[in-house]
């Protein structure tokens, strides 16, 4: 068992690190929203990249810390019948539900989103736009972010049958 | 594939949704799931395909790009501290008056909602900030429970606020003439409430007691000036600065956003609030609310992807004219009723996308105003927010206070009023459209 408690804790640590490092780039995308205005507004020379870079930014940052936000349960859920359940019977709960919504939910980014990307992949996929960027980098963030996701969900799940057999947490 | 009739899906869709969400499973994740099963059973894996590139130009939508920057505003500014110092110098302000300091919940809310845009966050900080102050002053729990929930709540519609941005991006109209149509709405709501808590304090004094000079202590005129001056300036500043330059076209929401999470930040450091370890905490913060707000958009997606694909669009539809035979107010009504069913499960987010592509085309054929109907849908929503039994809000203020000192029972019967409160004022922007419309066209 300690095995199996030491994996979940690396497991666990990862997804942490990658939210203490994801949460920077939100410095990054007010940073550039400021020098977006200043180039624009006050000196009048517009550069062509900012725009879109913020938005791969966005699409970055979300996609990275949806397993963050899973860690710390901050997605947002409806607890009132659930609170009244023991720790026991959360636990069960989590775990029948985990199948229909949590995994389909990974399942798909990581499987179509996975074929999205590759497409985009194997076409070196640029954006047709005057700055030009490579896009497939970032379209591939998505099965990324998907299968965080599921590890997270993964290790969440192994701690829940964990409780429902033993009663007690790992 | 199995051939799905649209009545079916429709019930199948909602019914598997309720059971999820019943059961306590993330919105986000339960929208998504659902809308992967029936999609794949009801239409085939190439629908699935394409919703997932779909959302990736969500992921990278110019307009959605606000979200993470006014979320970052708000920790920004809850950080500093100027809310609380605001709270202090108001108390001292209102205390002799009977129920001043649910009065000073009342306006704090309405300055600070103009500064979340997420309802979390501003029932949150509003409640730790202001009930134990409430409860030491034997204040009734319902009222303080009542005023915290209405006014955090208003944060979601008093602009600049996500909801609305969201709105704008699926109605295609733009973010200012939202921010512009909302504002008067939100105002009245926030002044509904102030002269309730005048009236009720007047009528039942022991409910919102008065501040004795020894219970908020002695503070001289000058200090009190100088208190009221550093802490309401700098967020009056902020709000004009960001809804200011939208309105007047001088900036997109997103410079705006960037800007105003920019100064946000600087007034954390000029308060003495700033070290890394604080900025790290408000990033981290952050990232978790943007994200809960954009998995629920893009679950959304897919639910409301499929429930079109499926037909589901055309059953509504039907539904609603169904109500023909009453004119088009028969018709609207029929909508507001559904808008408020859908907001006893559903988020806002979920409400949005599932009924804006079937709404907004009848709205316009029956010759509704654009941005007057989607700012009436924004404020039927916030009252979803807090109308028992599942109102996102009321969850928010019981997962911050101590059930032994406020219980849910107690927030539900303490929401009523408000929620009545409520509908007076969605029914006083129906009758008179120009309360959202004169600010809209100001800005054109």
């Amino acid at each position: 068992m300690t095995g199996l408690k030491k994996i979940l804790i690396y497991c666990e640590k990862l997804i942490e690190w990658t939210g203490s490092i994801v949460c920077w780039l939100l410095m990054a995308l007010m940073g550039l929203a400021v020098f977006e205005v200043i180039t624009r507004r006050f000196l009048g020379s517009p550069t062509i990249w900012t725009f879109e870079l913020s938005g791969f930014l966005l699409a970055a940052i979300t996609v990275l810390s949806l397993a963050y936000t899973q860690l710390h349960y901050g997605h947002v859920n409806i607890d009132f019948l659930y609170d009244r359940l023991s720790r026991r019977g959360k636990a069960i709960i989590d775990i029948i539900t985990f199948f229909p919504f949590y995994l389909l939910y990974c399942l798909i980014f990581i499987y179509f989103g996975g074929r999205y990307a590759a497409e985009s992949w194997a076409i070196r996929e640029a954006a047709p736009t005057a700055w030009n960027p490579v896009i497939y980098p970032i379209k591939a963030l998505i099965p990324l972010g998907a299968a965080l996701l599921l590890l997270i969900g993964i290790v969440q799940l192994i701690r829940n049958i964990v409780i429902a057999i033993k009663g007690e947490e790992l | 594939m199995i051939e799905l009739s649209p009545q079916f899906a429709v019930f199948l869709m909602f019914s598997l949704m309720l059971l999820g969400l019943l059961v306590g499973h993330p919105l986000a994740f339960v929208l998504g799931g659902v809308g992967a099963m029936v999609g794949f059973v009801g239409w085939g894996p190439g629908a699935l395909f394409m919703m997932v590139s779909r959302t990736y130009s969500t992921l990278n939508n110019q307009i959605l790009i606000a979200i993470p920057l006014f979320v970052l505003m708000a920790v920004f500014l809850e950080k500093s501290g100027i809310a609380e110092g605001l709270f202090t110098a108001m108390m001292h302000l209102f205390g002799k008056l009977r129920g001043g300091v649910a009065l000073t919940v009342t306006i704090l809310s309405v300055v600070f909602a103009a500064t979340t845009g997420v309802v979390g966050a501003s029932v949150v900080s509003m409640s730790l900030m202001s009930i134990p102050v409430m409860m030491k002053y034997k204040y009734d729990k319902q009222l303080a429970a009542g005023v915290v929930i209405s006014g955090g709540t208003l944060g979601i519609l008093i602009p600049p606020s996500i909801m609305l941005i969201l709105m704008a991006d699926q109605s295609g109209q733009s973010v200012g003439r939202l921010f512009a149509g909302a504002f008067i709405p939100g105002v009245l709501l926030g002044t509904l409430y102030f002269m309730y808590v005048l009236i009720l304090a007047l009528l039942h004094p022991e409910r919102a007691p008065a501040l004795t000079d020894k219970q908020k202590g002695e503070v001289n005129k000058m200090q009190l000036i100088r208190m009221l001056l550093i802490n309401f300036i700098p967020p009056i500043l902020l709000i004009l600065g960001v809804l200011g330059t939208i309105w007047l076209g001088v900036a997109t929401p997103t410079e705006a956003s960037g800007v105003g999470a920019f100064i946000a930040f600087m007034l954390m450091i000029v308060y003495g609030k700033f070290s890394w370890k604080t900025l790290f905490i408000s990033l981290k913060q952050a990232l978790v609310t943007n994200a809960m707000v954009m998995a629920t958009i893009i679950g959304a997606s897919i639910f409301t992807g499929v429930f079109l694909g499926l037909g589901g669009g055309d059953v509504v539809t039907e539904i609603i004219l169904s109500m023909e035979g009453f004119g088009k107010w028969g018709i609207f009504a029929m909508m507001m009723f559904i808008i408020f069913i859908l907001g006893f499960l559903i988020d806002w987010i979920g409400i949005i996308f599932i009924s804006f592509p079937i709404f907004l085309p009848i709205a316009n054929e029956i010759g509704f105003d654009p941005t007057w109907f989607v700012v009436i849908l924004a404020i039927n929503l916030q009252m979803s927010f807090l109308t028992p039994p599942v109102g996102y809000s009321l969850f928010y203020l019981k997962g911050s206070v101590d059930p032994k000192v406020i219980n849910l029972g107690q927030i539900y019967r303490g929401i009523i009023p408000f929620v009545f409160l409520q509908m007076i004022g969605l029914l006083l922007c129906i009758l008179f459209p120009s309360t959202v419309t004169f600010m809209a066209n100001l800005v054109g």
